[in-house]
């Protein structure tokens, strides 16, 4: 088997090669688990990714099909890993495409794709207060005002920096 | 609807699962943590896991390379009296969700020791210690080097996969007794720590506390222990790092500018510091020093340097790893003379100048008793008069307890006498043997950190001639066996012939060099060798070009040496060496040569200034202040003990680093670019704390 077809959740079709697929560990699992070994064209539904999304998905493994990554245990080689130059422009998008892909990511269970996604929304976070961070985002302060001083104080031993 | 609520149908941040908010908190600074906690309730678990995941506690809120590490490394730091508030806070938590805060909890960093200097948070810390470390029940790695072993007593250590911990006497010694599980230990750093108010630091029944802990049900062949770590002097060398180079801060802050050209242009200068004329010289700078201060006294050179540095990270001179684009060319040719042999050279009167100023600066200095030469100190050795390796190899021998799967093996900081090796009943070289064997096969790193060793001649098979002390009593019964292994490497504990086939990552840092190898005559006098009889002693800078042959695996080198074994004899060890094409990253350091450099690096960074200013007073105070971030360059550069995710910032270069980098190019670019010509896979090359990338360099 040399291709996979995988079909996003508004029924687009997407012909893959197998190592491209594979990088995505559910994929993978779901080819060695149900595939026979000349099951060309064995497809795969992915219910939970939109076809813009898979597509961009599908670019970044085909990108990184033979780039090799820390191990999913090696957390401290992972964290500190920067992003590099390729996903850092593959990712400039808007932010709702940004979270897809990281929810995506998280769903085919593709951990590079995962962990640069974070660092990238990490990078938009960092130096910005509550209130930079909240319009930077558009989410709203649900804290009351007495919540706001308890968090203060909960967390005053860890305001060192 | 909950607030927190999206609005429309746009997916939002909210919408992420925790997983993935979890993992953006655990790519947050500390600061940007508690602000997005802040910013929504949504966050508060990913960013509390965040904070609470790995916590160091230190007292000294100053320590900039603890803070330096601690925003790579991405932990928690608490310091100061922030520490006992923590203590204090979390002693008893009345909630369950207060409580799960600990359950957090994976990784702890201590490493000051138990006499703090603030008194409240000593107290507070003895008080409420074991309340707040019985409540850790996820705790997996605990790193406290200077913490007594009796500190575990009441933890619950049966989950712990990395410990590095301390083994010195307790004032109570009851406090000894107590047995330790450690059923999944993977990495384990055993700490000697000197302490100036106790005598003796070495504490046989927590050491024998500590092995058996090693003995898992009944097997004493401990098949998880992967790392192991013996420090004999833990934060000795890196306290004489510190305090040797702030006193040279000091002096170059009063003669900057002429002891820097002095100390930056030569290394081996011996001038005779006589006549009175150079007085009036040195009378006439420091009177146009205080004459002219007015026109320069508030010059904001902090401003400019924060200005420099910002031009610097907008516009790097030198590839990082997120921005590879740029190479030498990038300096302007304006800025910098041609590169010669001494790069900067004056018309003949000034440099005329210039050296009457060093010779006075250091007849000061010299009248001052004040040497401005960092040097290596020596009486480490003389503190850690006990070698503890064969004390812990004993110990290890004596319960019989074989670790046959040790891929780091970490010695620093002590001695290594042939002599002591045998005092036990077993030679430690045996000992060894049988707690380690498969070293050869299965070691993947190992660093021999300040070891030091004494001179022996070289052994001469041929007439079993070998190097008998003056002293003519010795402690321990001089074999000639011993003798017989000084051949081999570390007094004959690893055979010199046997190749490590997984060995990938070496740290060589030892001593003797060939300056330092010397004797005591009956009167204490010093016996200096020379010549022929010096070729015949055994020195380390033989025993790396010995050693490094038995590694053809080896992807990284740390090289610590010395003022002879410079960049040209090393670049001779690498052509040779069977590793050549295999190696990744070097690292390279020679402690003597730190003041020369960074006197060399001060002289670049301030030649430019001359076209800025001609007062004399603000180049002065420009100096100063370059020196000082230098220093603490240079401090953090030449870090001897084993910090906890250091490797985060090991080749990497940081602001204070790139500050100086287009110095560092235009000083050292050239002769490091030929490592990278002759080594196809190096990547990395750092050299005295500045890390040249291949992409940097137009090769």
């Amino acid at each position: 088997m040399s291709e996979i077809t995988l079909t996003s959740s508004d029924n687009e079709s997407f012909k893959v090669e197998k190592k491209i697929a594979e990088r995505s560990i559910l994929i993978k699992n779901m080819i060695g688990d149900l595939a026979g070994d000349d099951d060309d064209g064995f497809e795969i539904p992915i219910p939970n990714v939109r076809s813009t999304v898979l597509k961009k998905v599908i670019e970044w493994a085909t990108h990184h099909k033979d780039t090799s990554f820390p191990d999913d245990e090696d957390e401290d080689s992972r964290k500190s890993a920067p992003v590099d130059e390729w996903d850092k422009e593959f990712l400039k998008v808007d932010q709702e495409m940004l979270y897809e892909i990281i929810l995506a990511a998280n769903y085919l269970n593709i951990r590079p794709l995962l962990d640069a996604g974070c660092k990238v929304v990490a990078e938009m976070i960092r130096g910005k207060s509550p209130e930079e961070i909240r319009r930077t985002f558009n989410i709203v302060n649900d804290f009351s005002p007495e919540e706001e001083e308890a968090i203060k104080r909960e967390n005053e031993w860890a305001e060192d920096r | 609807m909950p607030k927190r609520m999206k609005t429309s149908n746009k997916i939002t941040i909210l919408d992420l699962p925790d997983k993935a908010l979890e993992l953006i908190a655990s790519n947050l600074s500390q600061i940007d943590t508690l602000e997005l906690q802040q910013s929504n309730k949504r966050f508060r678990t990913a960013c509390r896991k965040r904070l609470y995941h790995k916590i160091v506690f230190c007292e000294d809120s100053g320590d900039h390379f603890l803070f330096k590490l601690a925003d790579a490394a991405k932990y928690t730091i608490v310091s100061g009296k922030r520490v006992a508030f923590f203590f204090l806070q979390h002693r008893k938590l009345s909630t369950t969700e207060q409580s799960e805060t600990l359950d957090y909890i994976q990784e702890l960093v201590y490493y000051d020791h138990e006499d703090l200097k603030d008194d409240v948070i000593k107290k507070i810390m003895n008080e409420f210690w074991h309340d707040v470390m019985n409540q850790l029940h996820n705790l997996k790695s605990f790193i406290a080097p200077r913490l007594p072993l009796q500190k575990l007593r009441l933890l619950d250590t049966s989950r712990i996969t990395k410990l590095s911990i301390g083994i010195h006497k307790v004032s109570d010694e009851s406090k000894n007794l107590f047995q330790l599980h450690l059923p999944e230990l993977k990495s384990l750093a055993i700490n000697f720590f000197y302490h100036e108010k106790r005598d003796i630091f070495f504490d046989q029944a927590a050491l024998s506390t500590l092995i058996k802990a090693l003995i898992n049900g009944d097997s004493k062949v401990n098949t998880k222990l992967e790392v192991l770590k013996i420090n004999a002097l833990v934060g000795w060398q890196d306290e004489h790092t510190i305090s040797e180079l702030k006193r040279q801060e000091n002096i170059l802050e009063v003669t900057s500018l002429f002891s820097s050209y002095f100390w930056g242009s030569a290394t081996n200068v011996k001038l005779s510091y006589r006549g009175t004329d150079f007085k009036a010289c040195y009378k006439e700078y420091v009177s146009e020093l205080i004459d002219s201060p007015d026109s320069g006294a508030n010059l904001p050179l902090e401003r400019i340097i924060q200005e420099e540095n910002n031009e610097i990270f907008q516009h790097p001179m030198v590839a990082t790893s997120e921005s590879a684009n740029t190479n030498r060319d990038d300096i302007s040719k304006d800025d910098y003379p041609e590169l010669e042999d001494e790069p900067y050279m004056f018309d003949d009167q000034v440099l005329d100048y210039v050296i009457e100023m060093d010779r006075v600066a250091n007849v000061t200095l010299k009248t001052a008793g004040k040497k401005p030469n960092y040097s290596y100190s020596r009486s480490i050795h003389e503190v850690s008069f006990m070698e503890i390796l064969s004390d812990v190899l004993n110990t290890l021998f004596e319960e019989k307890i074989i670790l046959p799967n040790v891929k780091t093996l970490n010695f620093s900081n002590m001695n290594l006498n042939a002599e002591t090796f045998y005092r036990y009943e077993t030679p430690a070289v045996d000992a060894f043997n049988f707690v380690f064997p498969n070293f050869y096969e299965t070691i993947e790193r190992l660093s021999l950190n300040d070891l030091f060793e004494n001179p022996y001649r070289k052994f001469d098979n041929t007439n079993r001639a070998y190097f008998i002390p003056y002293d003519s009593e010795p402690k321990f019964d001089m074999k000639l066996e011993v003798f017989e292994k000084t051949h081999m490497f570390l007094s004959g504990l690893i055979d010199t012939q046997k190749p490590f086939n997984r060995l990938k990552s070496l740290k060589f840092f030892c001593f003797p060099r060939k300056s330092q190898i010397h004797d005591m005559d009956w009167n204490d006098e010093v016996i200096d060798y020379s010549g022929e009889e010096l070729d015949n002693m055994l020195s380390y800078e033989d025993m790396l070009i010995q050693f490094t042959p038995q590694a053809p695996y080896l992807e990284e080198l740390n090289i610590v040496t010395s003022v002879e074994f410079g960049l040209k004899e090393f670049y001779k060890v690498i052509l040779k060496l069977p590793a050549k094409n295999k190696l990744e990253r070097i690292s390279f350091i020679s402690p003597d040569m730190i003041t020369t450099y960074l006197a060399k690096i001060s002289n670049v960074k301030v030649f430019k200034k001359f076209k800025e200013y001609s007062n004399l007073y603000n180049i002065t105070n420009y100096q100063g202040l370059i020196n000082k971030i230098l220093i603490e360059h240079f401090i953090e550069a030449f870090k001897v003990d084993d910090y906890e995710d250091s490797q985060v910032l090991s080749f990497k270069n940081d602001q204070d680093a790139l500050f100086f980098a287009s110095e560092y190019i235009y000083l050292f670019g050239n002769e490091v670019k030929e490592f990278f010509k002759i080594c196809s896979k190096l990547e990395k090359f750092k050299f005295f704390g500045f890390t040249f990338d291949r992409s940097s360099l137009k090769l």
